[in-house]
């Protein structure tokens, strides 16, 4: 059957860049271990902490240090756990799990950085309104005006979270008269909400430090929640982006924390590296520098691959200039594909990594590269299924170029419309791909992330096996006797809506008729948004998605957000099983950047020129590569990013890839041939 | 909330299968919790088998995982430590990717009652939605290593070593766990996620062990104990105020009388020989509420008025009233206003040591009698559940009859070398018989049971029979047989409608049985008058509910197997002896043996006129075999008499040669017996 063979030759050199690692290892000369798709870069990260273990293990248990490996997504943990077995010593996690553990236990710090951050907000709120055209009736007034209306709002902040979505009209019947000693104050409404939100935000942040400084409950600690990706900073919850700044602050101006770390944890293993956030390099970089200041061993081991660089945030190929002095270690073999599918990758990242295939039976996959059109996409996806013999146990895994495809072959291409069409989502359409499609929930949007919360919360209630513990927080069913859990559980379980809507204001229902404290809780959690109940979802919704919108165009984001509730449920529940994974179709369809980390037997990759909003994206990396291009400089970075692209798409096929084109090919054909080989018309 | 199962893997002789002890269930437990006159027969879950069968195991891992978190090497199952070894050597290609290092497993299933209101904090990390429906949960507690890649390596290079011996590899492969016993209990839900859990947050356990007299003043500490607990509670405060004042009284007095007569005088021998201000000591009285209860009660009792020492107290009754003072110990420790977020488990283990068999028989009702009235004296809602381990049959009997059912009794025997479980309650044993009338089925199992217990808990097989002569000669056979007299087999005799009431039973106590039953085959009149002889079974049918029961509810005899087989369950019945069907025992003797001079004898001096009138002047032997029906028939009435008469020519008679022979139905049972047992 091919790849099963391994060449004694190869497996006695790949032993070797094994070894070259375990000895950089032992004498903590820190290494950053390259090389391409396929080739066991787990199975290397798993066998040095293996060597760890065994060689230094015991050292390190009696002065009780840990060895620390971070990966990049939970799914990865999960799998480095399975590969090591039980590991008191290797604390296994992604990155911002392992800062939040390194820095957590230094409150009376963080507190400090907190109450910075807060003013620092509060003055770029104050700039806001100093500054922009649109709060000048709010400069007009003098200080004890300014300060009236601040009171005046404060207090019938109930009442404006439930106006929020009225029209102009009501909305002024309702405020009119309470306002008429502010002159102008309402002459543009969108605008006077806007001010208003803004100065509600700064009353949050100030009430915030007041409490802190008062050293009120619930205002001691910093608190940080994987589960939520979004900044409540006067609740005193950070982010994912806010707990990575928090932590190189912390870590960067305390030396003696630094000494903590290093000595608690002299080993660091950091699994791709090259879509690492920089902010975590330098802490490394800062982390190194003082250890050999102190003369403590300290090792990090950089294991990745910069050409599957393919997210901005990671540092890909510069990692150097953050951190220095790394020891660059190459393994050039492929352990995934058929030499077929190795040669054509190669030629794309055209670069120092060259794998050759570690089997000696790699011959038996095929690549072909077709240049056709659109029009012929259907035809060739089900050629293929019938060629493949495709079934739900031998799938075709079907790469596309944009989020709407994917949405539409999955299911719920009418969720994508709606995003993509939000004023949020059309200013940053980049960031719709991981925001809405990702698969590590992590990195949601705000709003999809809030939908997933409420789609996972019944969809967990519908099962009989989802643990208690998934559903309530200890502090929720502390003090519970069997009873009360029963009787709790059974009404949730009441919760019902045949759309998102009745869902929603089933859940709001159960919120306002029960008397429960810690039924209210619970629900606050799960909405977790500031105002509820007295704002709706649907104003949370357009506050977020639609930002600072337009009196005019109220109406029409009003109905957006009412159809977008009405959609049927079953594609909200197609979206939730994308977002795990779990479409049970003989076909799955991807984007590119979904595929990370993956392997499939049979690939289809449909491309084209156009990328995302960039219609030459594709056309103009063939270009440059047609013409040798001496503009490639200036275009360096997108070229690169491309190239990333179109490698990690390409190496996910271990015996079976096709291409095809869906545009005219005939200006970049000998580029193709390049890479490709052999260019067939479909 | 009380503890419902455990599942016991690999762990001692414990292996995967077949290993689950069930505790007394929720309903019966709420049921009686709330009577005025406790019983805790029903209450109580009963641990029964023979020696070495594993049942102190039990509650041996409950304590391990309770109170001591840790066990040793040795206390894996050896078969199961085997299998790892060889698994490893399999994988050691591949660097043993697959496989896991040797673990212990223990899912202990905990119940919680409807409308309870125990705290259940502890226990929602291993609750799902669906345990919040049925009551009951399961926590999975696993002894496993904290560094798999050390150990890994470490068998890695025991292989290495090559060594040939299997024993010698294997002993070494032992030691390397117990080297490295850097083990740790983690704790799952039922969906496999780790949960961080303490099980003594969740269940405590008191154990009363057996022969636990350890000396001769051990009840008198076991009530010093007590009275110390009592003075310490919310109750006793004032009591114990009292006594402090009056140790505080004697310690001034006493102090003042050591100053007086002592003190003073060693004052001024040491003045002699240094300054005062250097030397001058103060001695005074030292006893305090501690010291005094550690030594403050003599136990004594009383016999006809004068006061007996305990020293001279029957071992006996000294252990009875250790299990009782340690149950007063544990229930005057009991916080008084003790919410339950706990299961509390008392075991009492074999607790017959030193006792008589009647004392035995009383047992729980003893300890019925001391729990009640020590619960009426305080108002404390303990809830607890007892365990008692035993190999008593009495303690057995007593608990059948005291609760008057079969259920919360586990039954543990060895199968293939490992220990084997076997819950027992009513609805498993109630007879599954045909005629709609279990219930008094199992009525009648509960009343005739009580004087067979033993045999059927404890013995190494069992055999049934339908009558004194088969009773008489098979105890006789098996008496002299050299390799089945080494075991331990009852002989029952009982009617065969009435011993199919025992059938489920020994079905589930996995005991070898031989059910030594007749054709009981159906004549009409006319043949029972002309005493016509069978010799084809074609269109007969049986009256014989047995044969009844396992040849599928047929009545029909036409083409009846040699034998019936169901489990460990063997019935024997008479097949084609010498031309003819016998229908009882008597008659296939004859027909066996009708040309053997013994018999020929007995059924001359029972029956001597029709013994003449068959064989004839001429005294031909065969008319005996020809005749075979209506002999057994004459005997009807003298069935004992033949029986003895027998017995008594077998036991008088000289050599073994010439004595008559067991039908083969018999002796082939037997020997399938000896297979059972595994007699080669």
């Amino acid at each position: 059957m091919g790849l099963s063979i391994i060449s004694s030759e190869k497996r006695e050199q790949e032993i070797d860049i094994q070894k070259e690692i375990f000895n950089s290892i032992d004498q903590n000369e820190n290494i950053i271990f390259s090389s391409g798709a396929g080739s066991g870069k787990t199975y290397s990260l798993v066998e040095s902490l293996k060597h760890i273990i065994n060689k230094h293990g015991s050292r390190l248990k009696v002065h009780n240090q840990k060895i620390v490996c971070i990966t990049y997504t939970n799914v990865a943990v999960e799998e480095v756990k399975n590969r090591l077995g039980n590991s008191d010593l290797v604390l296994v996690s992604t990155i911002h799990e392992r800062i939040w553990e390194l820095i957590k236990d230094y409150q009376k710090e963080l507190v400090k950085i907190h109450q910075y951050k807060l003013n620092e907000e509060i003055s770029i709120l104050n700039n806001k309104l100093d500054a922009h055209s649109k709060f000048a009736a709010y400069r007009n007034l003098n200080n004890e005006q300014k300060s009236g209306l601040a009171d005046l709002m404060i207090s019938q902040t109930e009442l404006f979270y439930k106006s929020q979505d009225e029209n102009a009209g009501k909305f002024r019947e309702i405020f009119g008269t309470q306002l008429k000693d502010f002159p102008n104050i309402l002459k543009n409404y969108s605008d006077f909400k806007e001010l208003i939100k803004i100065i509600y935000k700064i009353n949050n942040y100030a009430f915030c430090l007041q409490h802190i400084d008062d050293k009120k409950e619930g205002y001691l600690k910093v608190k940080y929640n994987a589960s939520y990706n979004s900044d409540r900073l006067h609740w005193m919850r950070i982010s994912h982006d806010t707990l990575l700044e928090y932590g190189i602050k912390i870590i960067k101006s305390h030396n003696v924390l630094q000494q903590i770390i290093i000595d608690q944890h002299p080993y660091f293993l950091i699994d791709e590296y090259q879509d690492t956030e920089k902010t975590v390099i330098e802490i490394m970089s800062i982390l190194t520098e003082r250890s050999k200041e102190i003369k403590h061993p300290f090792f990090v081991g950089y294991f990745g691959d910069p050409a599957q660089n393919i997210y901005d945030g990671g540092i890909g190929k510069n990692i150097s200039k953050v951190h220095p002095n790394l020891k660059a270690i190459i393994k050039p073999f492929n352990r995934r594909s058929t030499e077929e599918v190795v040669t054509i990758i190669n030629a794309i990242r055209n670069d120092e990594i060259k794998q050759s295939s570690i089997y000696d039976d790699s011959k038996g996959g095929s690549v072909k590269f077709y240049a056709g059109q659109n029009e012929k996409i259907d035809t060739f996806i089900e050629k293929y299924k019938s060629k493949w013999g495709i079934s739900l146990k031998n799938k075709l895994h079907c790469f596309v170029l944009t989020n709407k495809s994917v949405a539409e072959y999955s299911g719920f291409s009418n969720i994508y419309a709606f995003f993509a069409n939000t004023k949020k989502y059309k200013i940053g359409y980049q960031q719709l791909n991981t925001e809405l499609l990702s698969d590590n929930q992590v990195r949601l949007g705000e709003i999809p992330s809030f939908i997933y919360r409420i789609l996972e919360f019944k969809s967990k209630l519908n099962l009989k096996n989802t643990p208690i513990q998934d559903l309530l927080n200890k502090h929720i069913y502390s003090d519970m006797d069997m009873g009360l859990l029963r009787a709790f559980i059974t009404s949730l379980k009441n919760i019902k809506g045949n759309t998102l809507n009745e869902l929603l204001e089933s859940i709001t229902d159960f919120y306002t008729s029960t008397e429960n404290k810690k039924h209210k809780e619970l629900i606050t959690q799960l909405f977790d948004f500031e105002g509820f109940p007295d704002k709706s979802v649907k104003s949370y919704l357009s506050e977020i998605l639609y930002p600072n919108i337009k009196e005019e165009d109220i109406t029409e984001t009003t109905k957006a957000i009412e159809a977008f509730l009405n959609i049927n449920f079953n594609e909200f529940e197609l979206w939730y099983k994308y977002i795990l994974r779990e479409n049970e179709t003989d076909v799955v369809y991807h984007t590119y950047h979904g595929t990370k980390g993956l392997e499939f037997d049979n690939v289809v990759i449909l491309i084209g020129n156009a990328f995302g909003r960039n219609q030459m994206y594709f056309k103009n990396f063939f270009m440059s590569i047609q013409n040798a291009s001496e503009a490639k400089n200036e275009y360096y970075e997108e070229f690169e990013q491309t190239k990333n692209l179109l490698y990690v798409a390409c190496s996910r096929a271990i015996k079976n890839l096709r291409i095809l084109y869906v545009d005219d090919v005939s200006d970049f054909k000998d580029a193709l041939s390049e890479i490709f080989i052999d260019v067939k018309s479909y | 909330m009380y503890l419902k199962k455990i599942k016991i893997n690999n762990f001692r002789k414990f292996r995967v299968d077949n290993n689950i002890v069930e505790f007394v269930d929720a309903e019966n437990y709420l049921k009686h919790k709330g009577d005025a006159l406790i019983n805790i027969a029903p209450i109580t879950t009963l641990i029964v088998g023979k020696n070495n069968s594993g049942k102190t195991t039990i509650t041996k891992a409950l304590e391990k995982l309770i109170i001591d978190n840790k066990f040793e090497a040795n206390d894996f199952n050896f078969k199961y430590l085997r299998e790892k070894l060889a698994e490893y050597k399999n994988n050691y290609a591949n660097k043993f990717e697959s496989v896991s290092p040797p673990f212990l497993e223990f899912i202990l299933t905990i119940g919680i009652e409807q409308n309870s209101n125990d705290l259940i904090t502890n226990l929602v990390p291993f609750m799902t939605l669906e345990n919040v429906v049925n009551s009951e949960l399961d926590i999975l507690i696993k002894y496993e290593l904290v560094e798999n890649e050390n150990f890994h390596n470490s068998v890695k290079d025991l292989l290495d070593e090559g060594i040939v011996d299997r024993m010698l590899r294997f002993k070494k492969f032992v030691e390397l766990l117990s080297d490295s016993m850097d083990f740790k209990l983690k704790y799952y839900n039922s969906n496999g996620f780790e949960v961080p859990f303490r099980i003594k947050d969740l269940i405590e356990i008191k154990a009363i062990k057996a022969n636990n007299v350890e000396n001769e003043k051990c009840l008198s500490r076991a009530f010093s104990k007590i009275v110390e607990y009592r003075y310490r509670s919310t109750k006793g405060k004032r009591d114990k105020k009292e006594l402090e004042q009056i140790i505080t009284e004697i310690n001034g007095a006493l102090s003042l009388n050591i100053t007086d007569k002592h003190t003073n005088r060693i004052n001024t021998s040491l003045n002699a020989i240094e300054s005062s201000d250097k030397l001058e000591m103060i001695l005074s009285s030292d006893i305090s509420f501690k010291k005094l209860m550690n030594d403050l009660i003599k136990y004594e009792y009383i016999e006809y008025g004068d006061n007996i020492p305990e020293t001279q107290f029957g071992l006996g009754y000294t252990n009875l009233m250790m299990i009782i003072a340690d149950l007063i110990e544990y229930m005057e420790k009991y916080p008084e206003d003790s919410f339950n977020s706990k299961v509390n488990l008392i075991s009492i283990e074999e607790p017959e040591t030193f006792m008589h068999p009647q004392m035995q028989e009383l047992f729980i009702k003893n300890i019925n009698e001391a729990i009640s009235s020590l619960l009426k004296s305080n108002q404390k809602n303990i809830n607890s559940q007892l365990i008692i381990t035993t190999h008593s049959s009495h303690i057995l009997n007593s608990k059948i009859h005291s609760g008057n059912s079969f259920n919360n009794i586990n039954y543990v025997t060895t199968l293939e070398q490992n220990s084997n479980v076997v819950s027992l309650n009513d609805k498993k044993i109630t007879p599954q018989l045909g005629d709609n009338n279990n219930e008094n089925n199992l009525k009648f199992l509960k009343k005739h049971i009580k004087y067979k217990v033993s045999e059927l808990f404890f013995s190494d097989a069992i055999i049934f029979v339908e009558g004194i002569t088969e009773e008489t000669l098979l105890r006789y056979y098996l008496d002299n047989e050299t390799k089945l007299n080494k075991f331990y087999i009852s002989i029952f005799n009982i009617d065969g409608a009435h011993g199919l009431v025992y059938h489920q039973l020994i079905k589930l106590l996995k005991v070898p049985a031989l059910v030594i039953t007749d054709l009981d085959i159906k004549r009409t009149d006319i043949e029972k008058d002309a005493f016509t002889q069978i010799s084809s079974l074609d269109k007969k049918t049986t009256t014989n509910a047995t044969i009844k029961q396992y040849n599928n509810e047929k009545e029909l005899l036409t083409n009846l197997p040699a034998t019936l087989l169901t489990e460990n369950l063997k019935i024997a019945f008479q097949g084609k002896i010498n031309g003819f069907y016998a229908t009882s025992f008597e008659e296939a003797f004859i027909l066996t043996n009708f040309n053997n001079q013994i018999l020929q004898d007995t059924i001359k001096e029972l029956k001597p006129d029709i013994y003449n009138s068959i064989v004839g002047a001429n005294s031909d032997i065969k008319e005996i075999k020809n005749n075979s029906y209506k002999l057994q028939r004459k005997l009807t009435g003298c069935k004992s008499d033949f029986a003895n008469k027998l017995l008594f020519k077998y036991i008088t008679s000289d050599t073994t040669a010439g004595l008559p022979l067991l039908p083969k139905y018999v002796t082939e049972g037997l020997t399938w017996l000896s297979t059972k047992l595994n007699i080669v």
